[in-house]
């Protein structure tokens, strides 16, 4: 029964951790970045306030549907390098979104990958769900195939959802179920 | 130019209208029927209390971001069949989702299609929707079928996302373009 007392939310390279007060400004950041935010929201990619920031990352940190968690590589000295985040959990059908970010210069690391690892362990492991889905927009490529890699299935396609870069765009939505993932991990 | 002074929201048969306090304890009266709950939405399948029904209705009405209608028929003495809304309208993107629910007893009767058919024109020529989509539970298949003969396309299928009746169901996702619409009505 030792498996019982291993560490959760952690691993080699990665801990997942809460997300505190002195992360605001490298959060802030990343929020001012257009990429990352035209990859992120649906929203027109509007640089960030630290005000509505706080308040953004509060709603969730205070949010009884979701677990958000900052990712802190070893190799960065406790500095946040991103947010990873299963949210909208609904407790009657045992489903829960996964939600994922990184600040520009901490991407391509391998951190997301690993991150979601850990919390696709904590979701169905811990908070005992039966499913977790992601929406991606259709133009991000680099997440997509991570999702792949990870043994995400493509479900459904949001056709001409999305109005970005003078176009229409897709919105994809992937899923995984705790079977998939036992099988996987 | 006399199609600008077309009525819409009605045809021969319907009109959709505003929700008015006094349709509350008839809407009331449909939301105990538990059947008619499990094929209407994800939340457990428990008949409401006329509170939350209140609270219901006038969040709908209140919405800014939702047109909420009711089905008044022309053709039967009756004062509502259903209601249909077209919820988080989305201004920057042009999308909304849509919504209807019809009790047991008026089903069959085609007010549905109809509904439907009023609303897209409303969403597409109105208020300047570019795409409308909603889900609908796998084993809802006469609602299904009604989707697919107005036009909405297959989008996908949410695997195992609704626990209901002891085992988990696919949920479908359909949309329907513009272009798509009005071509379905110019044939």
């Amino acid at each position: 029964m030792t498996t019982v007392f291993q560490p959760i939310l952690e691993d080699k390279r990665i801990r997942l951790t809460a997300i505190e007060d002195d992360d605001m400004e490298h959060i802030l950041d990343w929020h001012k970045d257009t990429d990352f935010l035209m990859r992120l929201h649906d929203s027109p990619a509007q640089p960030f306030y630290m005000k509505p920031l706080k308040e953004m990352i509060e709603s969730w940190r205070s949010d009884r549907n979701g677990y958000p968690f900052a990712i802190r590589p070893r190799d960065m000295d406790g500095e946040i390098a991103g947010i990873v985040a299963v949210f909208g959990i609904n407790q009657v059908h045992a489903t829960g979104m996964l939600g994922v970010n990184l600040g520009r210069k901490n991407q391509d690391k391998g951190y997301g990958g690993a991150s979601i690892r850990l919390l696709l362990d904590f979701a169905f492991r811990e908070v005992n769900l039966h499913r977790v889905e992601l929406y991606v927009f259709g133009f991000n490529a680099p997440a997509i195939h991570l999702y792949e890699k990870l043994g995400f299935t493509h479900e459904a396609r949001f056709r001409e959802v999305m109005y970005r870069y003078g176009g229409w765009h897709d919105i994809l939505l992937m899923g995984m179920l705790r079977h998939e993932w036992e099988a996987k991990r | 130019m006399t199609e600008v002074f077309q009525p819409i929201l009605e045809n021969e048969r319907l009109r959709l209208n505003a929700v008015e306090d006094k349709d509350i304890d008839i809407i009331h009266e449909w939301y105990q029927d538990t059947v008619f709950l499990k094929r209407l939405h994800g939340m457990p399948p428990k008949p409401m209390y006329h509170k939350e029904m209140t609270e219901f209705v006038n969040y709908s009405r209140e919405s800014k971001r939702d047109y909420y209608f009711g089905m008044r028929p022309k053709d039967m003495d009756v004062d509502l069949v259903g209601q249909i809304c077209l919820m988080r309208v989305d201004g920057v993107h042009q999308t909304a989702g849509m919504w209807l629910g019809i009790p047991a007893q008026y089903q069959g009767r085609g007010y549905g299609g109809t509904a439907i058919s009023l609303i897209l024109d409303f969403a597409f020529n109105e208020i300047n929707l570019h795409r409308v989509w909603l889900f609908v539970f796998g084993f809802n298949t006469p609602a299904i079928g009604l989707y697919e003969k107005l036009g909405f396309q297959h989008e996908g299928r949410l695997r195992e996302s609704a626990f209901r009746d002891g085992q988990y169901w696919d949920a479908f996702l359909m949309g329907i373009l513009r272009h798509e619409w009005r071509q379905s009505q110019a044939t």
